[in-house]
């Protein structure tokens, strides 16, 4: 556990001005070299979490703590946090098709954004987009750079998506379902380049809801549910064994690519609460098989084992 | 087993405004037969869903035939069409835009049964929900107040309204998480053991596919590349671009594969010879030039390459 | 890029014959009244009509008649007003059309300066009071007529209180040319031109205000304030560039109406010999070659402006240069 911690989310939590809570408790870490997973069914909270840490969602009630390299972001004025995002910590998007503006060539924007955080002029900061599109594996860089988003496929975008993010150098990366738009093949691409990303050094936060993705990316996971972290671990220890019922749950209903085939697919009865009516207790408790008196109280975050936590009461000592 | 549905040599191109063509759909022949469910998969604009549509005579072909039952209905007029369409449904992906955010959800599952002037419309619908899951009192209530699962469960019963012999589903669980996704495979393998529907399943996800279907057709530009048994075909590929679509599924048991290069080529100009030559890693001067025919490599398996795996 | 100019081109011509041969029918081969009377106007002599009816044609088939028309409008340009004793009708729209350009040139520098300030300022603002005050007030002006408008100010400005320092400096009614004196120009048309704009900022405020809203949405912006761009830059930069397709295309058709002759209420109220005033006068006095001419001129310049925005456009929208939306 030698690497610094980037990244440290602390109780999150995240309400709307009438004080129902999006995001009810989120702890995590993501340490520099790493890249956590962020899995969870769609509305559970996993681009909230990602869009609270750029400090992107103003109107939007948070307390807790989200610390970014020893810093504490909540509270932070926005002129700091400006200075952050994009720099420190840059972000990329599902939909790159529609993330970039359309009526600028995607050279402009790359250059805008390294020309917002550094003092260079128009023809450094081209040089540099032009090297970062070729390293990212766009071909002929220096005309792609001159080219609209729509006139590139959507590969090519999401390539030039990362190749922004990247161009200030930022020491975490924000990856919200970066492939959900793309072709299997063109997924592959990506997230190969993000794994060079990740082995280069950085921090990488991959939000998804594609195990697969997950176990092929990323060296940590955590499974958020209905707005709070349920389980984390390392990826290999929580694919090969989930603690969670949840996490269980999730990986029984992916079908097999080789083996049996089962007659049918083990499902999970029920669906997430809303963000207005969460059980009081143990938010999974309504469609969990092991249900018992005492998940009727809320159950913290606990270790099991080393570097694995688990917010089940199955795991009490 | 009994051929319900059989395409000849059917293309579907598209006039764009400047004059070019979209070849989406080129010299495509198969067969779906009684009961059987035939998946289709490929990559993003290969042409998956416009032969979904052409199949079951949305739209007409721009050659080729389509025979249901024996019976010609690539040519007939929509007048004529009238009569088949019962006996051919579809699914979509967005069970959203299927529903008019301002009608009851009874009303949208009787429409069908009205327009085709059947009796009994309630017996029907109360038999169909029992079968998708849901009670009877969703018919009173609007779409936006069920989740995605439950929408395309509906979406399901209202496309099995009319007793279809054939449902082309097309890509019915794209949308929803994998929790979600596991209920309305259950469900469609479960409508087809108990109603014998056959069934075209459109798919870009090769786990779901191989849980849903029993055999498999590989489209690639507009084309089928491989076709055979699910179990088999997934088992050994014998078609490169096959092989490198099982290869980009991401898995924990192993490290990513080298991954195709470049992207899908477009459909407006597609590559001579082997379209797949420009990723194709076994490609050989051969392939750029003579174009591949589909040919029989085992029982009830095809590929068209010239250098297949098996 | 030649081609597609050369077939713009000829859409606008086949569109401003199309205008023409309406208009000439409306007016010429309406069935059951005699153009010949109508040119020539109440109580002419028998000898001006038969004049008018060689001149004109007027006893050969409507096609020679058409052909005939066109040519003292756009070749020979001797259409002649006998309303208005034998004035030439063409030199005289000609000569108004400057002072309408001006006016409107600068009633839209109002309109566009203006809206832009109030429709970003309510947009950023948005439901404060200063957001509802705004729009209050834009509705005020877009609900006021511009006629009555016109008067209270020539009340205020000419008679009531022209003596306060205020408006000491506002000139007499009428027009001053730029080439006459710069200064006076735009002293003659403050007033007038502000008058019109006045309707039109709450208007295009409003379009803007909604327009920004749902650009602000969009993942473009999101992206934008994810790479460390401010508040300003997101807003003016980034949301202006998305949001300003209808704005210019409203601002387009608006421009080109008024150039047309849509600042007639203006115009007559503040005595600038503008196209509009002309056609007022022309429709006042029944004088069918005018009218005819004006009308004319009007299509030519919807039709030119047209052109215009869509020029724009294709600027301003890579996706719409190409002829195409996206993928
Ligand atoms: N600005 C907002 N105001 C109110 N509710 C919001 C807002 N943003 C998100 N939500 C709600 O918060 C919940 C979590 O949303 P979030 O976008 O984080 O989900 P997600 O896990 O990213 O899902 P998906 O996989 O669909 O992207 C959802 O129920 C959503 O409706
Ligand atoms: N109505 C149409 N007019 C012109 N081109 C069309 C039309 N419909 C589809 N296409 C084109 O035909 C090709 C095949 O489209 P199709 O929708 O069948 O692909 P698909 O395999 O279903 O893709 P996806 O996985 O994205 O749904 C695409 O290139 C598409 O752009
Ligand atoms: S705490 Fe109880 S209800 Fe919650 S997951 Fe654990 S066993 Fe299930
Ligand atoms: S024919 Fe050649 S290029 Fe095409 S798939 Fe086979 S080996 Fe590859
Ligand atoms: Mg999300
Ligand atoms: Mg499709």
């Amino acid at each position: 556990m030698g690497a610094e911690v980037l990244l440290k989310l602390h109780h999150l939590h995240l309400e709307l001005p009438d004080g129902t809570a999006l995001l009810e408790d989120v702890s995590l870490n993501v340490r520099r070299g790493d890249a956590l997973g962020v899995v969870g069914e769609s509305g559970s909270g996993k681009s909230l979490t990602a869009m609270s840490v750029m400090g992107l969602l103003p109107g939007l009630k948070a307390s807790g703590s989200i610390r970014f390299e020893g810093r504490e972001l909540l509270g932070m004025k926005d002129r700091e946090w400006r200075r952050l995002r994009g720099a420190g910590m840059a972000m990329i998007f599902q939909d790159p098709m529609t993330a970039f503006l359309p009526v600028r060539s995607i050279g402009a924007q790359i250059d805008e954004q390294i020309r917002l955080h550094e003092r260079i002029s128009r023809r450094e900061a081209r040089a540099r987009t032009v090297a970062l599109l070729g390293r990212m594996g766009v071909p002929d860089s220096e005309a792609a750079a001159k080219r609209y988003p729509h006139q590139l496929s959507g590969g090519l975008r999401q390539r030039a998506m990362i190749a922004m993010a990247l161009s200030c150098g930022p020491s975490l990366l924000i990856a919200d379902e970066p492939t959900t738009a793309l072709d299997v093949t063109v997924q592959a691409q990506i997230l190969t380049l993000l794994c060079e990303i990740r082995d280069s050094g950085a921090g990488v936060m991959l939000i998804t809801h594609d195990m697969g993705v997950v176990a092929q990316t990323c060296t940590h996971v955590a499974v958020v549910y209905s707005g709070l972290v349920v389980e984390q671990g390392p990826v290999a220890a929580v694919m090969a064994r989930p603690l969670h019922p949840y996490t269980q749950a999730l990986l029984e209903a992916i079908p097999p690519l080789d083996g049996p085939r089962p007659d049918a697919l083990p499902t999970i009865p029920g669906r997430p609460p809303a963000p207005d009516a969460r059980p009081e207790g143990c938010v999974f408790a309504p469609r969990c098989r092991y249900v018992r008196s005492d998940c009727a109280v809320r159950p913290a975050l606990r270790e099991p084992e080393e570097g694995r936590r688990v917010a089940c009461v199955l795991y009490d000592a | 087993m009994t051929v319900l549905l059989e395409a000849k040599n059917l293309s579907k191109h598209y006039r764009l405004s400047h004059g070019e063509t979209l070849r989406a759909v080129s010299d495509v022949s198969l067969v779906v037969h009684c009961g059987e469910a035939l998946a289709l998969v490929g990559e993003s604009g290969c042409g998956k869903s416009t032969l979904g549509r052409t199949l079951i005579g949305l739209g007409a072909p721009s050659s080729g035939e389509v025979f249901f039952e024996g019976e010609r209905i690539s040519s007939l007029s929509d007048r004529a069409l009238r009569r088949w369409r019962p006996r051919m449904q579809m699914v979509f992906q967005d069970s959203s835009s299927t529903f008019n955010p301002r009608r009851t959800i009874g009303d949208t599952l009787a429409e069908p049964m009205r327009i085709h002037g059947r009796t009994g419309i309630a017996d029907r619908i109360a038999m169909l929900l029992e079968q998708v899951g849901l009670s009877s009192s969703v018919l009173s209530r609007y779409p936006h107040e069920f989740s995605g699962g439950q929408r395309q469960r509906l979406n399901i019963a209202r496309a099995l309204m009319l007793g279809p012999d054939l449902l082309v589903a097309d890509e019915p669980t794209s949308a929803l998480d994998v929790s979600v996704q596991a209920q309305i495979v259950n469900l469609l393998r479960d409508l087809r053991n108990s109603l014998g529907v056959a069934c075209v399943f459109i798919s870009h996800d090769l786990a779901v596919v191989r849980q849903m279907a029993d055999r498999i057709a590989v489209m690639y530009l507009g084309r089928i590349v491989e076709e055979g048994d699910v179990l088999a075909v997934l088992e050994a590929p014998a078609h490169p671009y096959t092989r490198a679509l099982l290869n980009a599924v991401p898995r924990p048991d192993r490290p990513l594969p080298p991954s195709l290069k470049g992207d899908v080529p477009s459909p407006i100009h597609p590559p001579q010879g082997c379209a797949f030559h420009t990723r194709c890693p076994l490609a050989q001067p051969r392939c750029s030039q003579e174009r591949p025919e589909l040919h029989r490599i085992a029982e009830g398996r095809t590929v068209a390459c010239h250098y297949p795996l098996l | 890029m030649i081609r597609s100019f050369a077939s713009r081109t000829g859409q606008m011509l086949l569109v401003i014959f199309g205008i023409s041969v309406l208009v000439f029918c409306i007016f010429f081969a309406t069935p059951g009244a005699d153009p010949t009377a109508r040119i020539a106007g109440r109580g002419a002599s028998p000898q001006v009509v038969a004049r008018i009816r060689a001149e004109y044609g007027f006893d050969r088939p409507l096609p020679v008649q058409y052909v005939t028309m066109m040519q003292k409008l756009f070749v020979s340009r001797d259409l002649t007003s006998f309303v208005n004793h034998g004035q030439r009708v063409v030199p005289e729209v000609l000569q108004a059309a400057p002072v309408t350009l001006s006016l409107v040139l600068w009633a839209a520098f109002f309109w566009v300066s203006g809206s832009l300030v109030f429709g970003i300022a309510s947009a950023v603002l948005r439901d404060s009071w200063v957001d509802r005050l705004l729009m209050v007030l834009g509705l005020i002006g877009l609900s006021m007529p511009v006629f009555w408008l016109g008067e209270v100010v020539n009340l205020v400005t000419q008679s009531r209180w022209h003596d306060m320092f205020l408006f000491r400096w506002v000139p007499p009614l009428g027009y001053v040319p730029f080439s006459q004196s710069p200064w006076g120009w735009a002293k003659a048309l403050f007033l007038p031109s502000l008058t019109l704009a006045v309707c039109f900022i709450g208007l295009y405020a409003r379009v803007l205000r909604s327009e920004l809203l749902t650009a602000m949405g969009e993942d473009s912006i999101r992206t934008a304030r994810a790479k460390g761009a401010g508040p300003v830059r997101v807003w003016l930069w980034h949301g202006l560039r998305l949001s300003w397709l209808s704005y210019v295309s409203l601002f387009g058709l608006d421009f080109a109406q008024l150039l047309g002759g849509g600042a007639l209420l203006t115009e007559v109220v503040f005595a600038l010999p503008g196209v509009g005033r002309l056609t007022y006068q022309a429709l006042a006095t029944l004088d069918l070659p005018l009218i005819m001419a004006t009308v004319m001129y009007a299509a030519v310049f919807v039709v030119i402006a047209n052109a215009l925005v869509d020029g724009l456009y294709a600027l301003l929208d890579p996706r719409i240069r190409e002829g195409r939306h996206g993928r």
